[in-house]
């Protein structure tokens, strides 16, 4: 096996963390990094990419400008949950200053979470964007309704909805 | 051949990680089945046993396997009752290093770019190739490079970070 070349290298290691080398190549790629100190730290950091890959839960992924805003499984925007702290992180850089953010996975909001949303629209606002919410549950819709949010943010029924009234198809 | 602390710190590290990828990483006896490995390599090095010491890697992986296996007959023959399960304390950081950990792992995570999770993400869970990878992502394998080098580069040190604390750690506990 060749471990000089990165992309060579990381080949073995993701096969070897998905259980898809053979039990041969499992045994040389063992006997390799018990021996190398540098290739046993990327397996490592490696292992840890591949876990926090894993437990993303904001997915993203691009309709033409817009960036798509989902949450993989069911979250809560409360204070402290880990999806609330993924999406204070996820401020998009000035390129992608039109968002659609699903909400049809939350399933609480709180405080803290509207807060975060008001602070995402006042950063894509700023970068003359905007950002609109995806289907909202009946719970969901009531919170924005009772707080007048929903006056500020732009809600639609599904994703198609959103894209069109941002001009795509 | 006489081995540094830092240097048997090391190995054991390695032999951890062989040892819950074949057994994985909720068996409760991978401590053990790593130092029982320890304790044959140090002997059979105190014996001159090895033939090539200066590589130790495939004589090391070998009497690792031949333990797991034992371990693996063992437990096939005589399953341990559930409650034996709970008496090995993990290894476990504290939970104010698993914090600093998860910060660290969260700001890494947090610098890479959308397309680049994408990308690492077909690598590392969907265990697409280089060149699938490329050709679905439009990108020359010379880009692939730096984002593997750069999100790698990142996570190596959260990593570097980890091994400091649970060494810390470790030291905090054998003092008490």
């Amino acid at each position: 096996m060749k471990f000089h070349d990165p992309i060579a290298r990381e080949t073995v290691i993701a096969a070897y963390l998905l259980n898809r080398l053979d039990a041969e190549a499992t045994e040389a790629f063992e006997s390799h990094y018990l021996a190398c100190d540098r290739c046993f730290e990327e397996l490592e950091a490696a292992e840890l990419l591949s876990r926090a890959l894993r437990e993303r839960k904001l997915g993203r992924r691009h309709m033409g400008d817009v960036l798509m805003l989902r949450f993989e499984s069911s979250a809560e925007l409360v204070f402290g949950s880990r999806e609330l702290a993924e999406l204070a992180r996820c401020l998009p850089d000035p390129s992608n200053s039109k968002v659609v953010l699903d909400l049809s996975r939350v399933s609480r909001i709180d405080s803290s979470g509207l807060g975060e949303l008001m602070r995402l629209y006042t950063h894509l606002v700023r970068a003359e964007g905007a950002l609109k919410v995806v289907s909202p549950s009946p719970p969901l819709a009531r919170v924005l309704r009772m707080t007048r949010i929903d006056s500020v943010l732009e809600t639609h029924n599904d994703e198609a909805a959103a894209l069109r009234s941002f001009g795509q198809r | 051949m006489e081995l540094s602390d830092t240097e048997i710190q090391s190995l054991r590290l390695k032999m951890r990680a062989k040892v819950r990828h074949h057994l994985g990483g909720f068996c409760p006896d991978v401590e053990d089945v790593v130092q029982e490995s320890m304790t044959r390599w140090i002997r059979a090095e105190r014996e001159g046993r090895i033939e090539r010491p200066e590589n130790p890697g495939a004589f090391l992986s070998g009497i690792c396997n031949k333990v797991i296996l034992e371990y693996r007959r063992r437990v096939w023959r005589d399953p341990a009752p559930s409650e034996e399960l709970d008496r090995h304390p993990s290894p476990a950081i504290s939970q104010a290093d698993d914090l600093e950990i998860r910060d660290a792992v969260a700001a890494a995570m947090s610098q890479l770019l959308d397309r680049d999770c994408r990308v690492l993400t077909d690598i590392f869970l969907n265990g697409r190739t280089a060149e699938e990878v490329c050709a679905e992502h439009s990108i020359p394998e010379s880009h692939l490079k730096v984002v593997l080098f750069r999100a790698k580069a990142r996570f190596r040190e959260v990593y570097v970070r980890q091994v400091k604390l649970r060494a810390a750690g470790r030291h905090v506990g054998s003092d008490t």
